[in-house]
């Protein structure tokens, strides 16, 4: 249809210049399409304190592992990463639980949200399959399962980044780099990957939640 | 100015900036409930709800009307024609200010 006007013998820029009026009247349609997507685009919600959480349980726990380990305290160890990963659970149902109840953002660009809780889920049920399957196998040995939720953090992070923020993908690549390096230090892996595992949930969460708050007020 | 726009044979529900606003609105969610349009746009509630009418009868956005917690809400959400009309809208917006430069 617009073709066969452009084609008209008065084109675009025909007599009376409605064409200039016209391309000034779209011009400003698609800058007013831009402000609202601009205004509307960036409220998300990415529930950054579970990375906040999960983070600081793994910068605390990770080398206190290491240390008994080291120690040769195995019932240290298991009590450790036990209670570690039953707090760390209990803690994101509770506050998912009441996130549930009173949303904190309204008008959430719903689309980018679900986006990252599939990835979120991927990556942790990517780091459940195979620190489960992957000992008991054989083909991963017990001692590198830090490992494996190393490379799905770093996964996890740098896919969010990809979606939403670029600080997460930065992260990602963080926590990639020191997964790799824990993997040639096999009996400090814990130290290493605490603070690289730790600070890129926990840097990046604490922005994003910053980012959750001023968009509140 | 907007009038010329006419001219082009556009669609005329997506003229009006206010429903342009809504249907971009939903373009990047899955829905939206209509306080969330409200102070996204910010138009008035009477305003809001005759532009949302307009795009309900046209096909283009499906609204669904629920009570929760005993308080009436109103979602609403881009049907595929909807979508398709936004679409082929800013292609043709594009094109005539391409053409006009």
């Amino acid at each position: 249809m617009t073709d066969e006007r452009h084609s008209s013998p008065d084109g675009p820029d025909g007599p009376g210049g409605s064409g200039s009026s016209s391309g000034a009247a779209a011009s400003g349609d698609l800058g007013y399409i831009r402000d609202v997507l601009a205004r509307t685009e960036a409220r998300i919600d990415p529930h950054a304190f579970h990375f906040v959480m999960w983070g600081t349980l793994v910068l605390v726990c990770y080398p206190l592992l290491n240390w008994f380990e080291l120690m040769h305290r195995p019932r240290w160890m298991l009590s450790i990463g036990v209670g570690g990963l039953v707090l760390g659970s209990v803690l994101s149902c509770v506050f998912e639980i009441r996130l549930a109840r009173c949303p904190r953002l309204s008008g959430e660009n719903t689309f980018v949200g679900r986006q990252v809780e599939q990835i979120v889920w991927l990556n942790v049920g990517m780091g459940v399959l195979f620190s489960a399957i992957g000992p008991a196998s054989g083909l991963i040995p017990h001692q590198a399962v830090q490992l494996v939720w190393g490379f799905a953090y770093a996964n996890m992070a740098y896919m969010v980044g990809v979606v939403y923020r670029i600080e997460y993908l930065v992260a990602g690549l963080a926590i990639a780099v020191g997964t790799l390096a824990a993997w040639f230090v096999p009996p400090y892996r814990g130290f290493i990957l605490g603070p690289f595992m730790g600070l890129g949930m926990i840097i990046p969460g604490v922005m994003a939640e910053r980012r959750v708050a001023r968009l509140r007020e | 100015m907007r009038e010329q726009l006419l001219e082009h044979d556009f669609d005329p529900v997506l003229l009006s900036r206010a429903r342009l606003g809504i249907v971009t609105v939903l373009m990047t969610r899955r829905d939206a409930t209509f306080p969330d349009l409200k102070g996204l746009l910010g138009l008035t509630q009477g305003n809001l709800g005759v532009h949302l009418r307009k795009l309900e009868d046209e096909g283009y956005v499906k609204v669904k009307k629920d009570f929760v917690k005993r308080k009436p809400r109103t979602t609403a959400r881009l049907t595929a024609k909807g979508k398709k009309a936004f679409l082929a809208h800013v292609k043709q917006l594009e094109r005539i200010a391409r053409d006009a430069k």
